[in-house]
């Protein structure tokens, strides 16, 4: 098994729920980050979501991305966290992104909920194929920064 | 209901046919096509600028979450009030 491991979850990303869903699930988690949003009482997070769908000039089935970066040993927090806003800060020149580091499980992984709508209206979806990029990029980034471990890109 | 005015605009035959056409499907008049394009327009600005400035402030929440001199403590407290707001 690799040392470190970037999982894309594959589910039902195209539907109503899909922002609430993802967004409030890595909310749970225990320390939170991200781009791309205000904290503000008059409009939530998963709102801010929403407006760039749609107030977006192009059109997509998915929503949002979730994927999650897992390690196979405790690593300090702030390590982790470091990794969580590098990874969060590709994305945020044009894609909203939350993250959250998770404790819970064997081992502590990292939570990173993508909006596939830009808030730039005239920027493209993400799509499976400008995904697989950023993927890469955070890949390239982990193996220059960790170059004794091995560090694999999964689709689940 | 305010009072409208009326205002010239210049356009090519073939721009109006495309007005027109572009109205119709929206079940519009071209008033209301054209305004309801400009209305859109300053809701896209709008968003687009204030997402753009809320990078300045989660810059500055994820940079707290890198400080080595805050606790893992105080840290999830940032996380906890960020909550909130989802």
């Amino acid at each position: 098994m690799s040392d470190i491991q970037i999982i894309v979850m594959e589910g039902n990303y195209n539907n109503s729920e899909a922002y609430n869903c993802v967004l409030g699930y890595i909310a749970q988690k225990a320390y939170l980050g991200g781009y791309g949003f205000r904290c503000t009482p008059e409009l939530s997070i998963i709102d801010q979501f929403e407006i760039s769908e749609s107030l977006s000039n192009h059109s997509g089935f998915r929503k949002i991305w979730h994927f999650i970066i897992t390690f196979q040993k405790s690593w300090d927090h702030t390590y982790l966290l470091g990794i969580g806003v590098q990874a969060a800060k590709l994305f945020s020149s044009d894609y909203q992104v939350l993250f959250a580091l998770d404790l819970e499980g064997a081992e502590p992984h990292l939570h990173f909920g993508v909006n596939a709508f830009s808030y730039h209206p005239n920027t493209p979806i993400l799509s499976e194929k400008i995904m697989d990029n950023y993927l890469k990029q955070i890949q390239n980034l982990l193996s220059e920064q960790y170059p004794d471990m091995t560090i694999t890109l999964l689709y689940k | 209901m305010k009072k409208s005015k009326r205002i010239d605009l210049r356009a090519t035959p073939e721009e109006i046919i495309l007005l027109d056409q572009q109205a119709k499907e929206n079940g519009m008049n071209r008033s209301e096509y054209i305004f309801s394009l400009v209305k859109k327009d300053s809701r896209q600005n709008s968003h687009e600028l204030q997402i753009k400035n809320s990078l300045i402030e989660n810059g500055l929440f994820n940079s707290l979450l890198l400080n080595p001199s805050l606790s893992n403590k105080a840290k999830q407290i940032i996380g906890k009030e960020m909550r909130k707001y989802v």
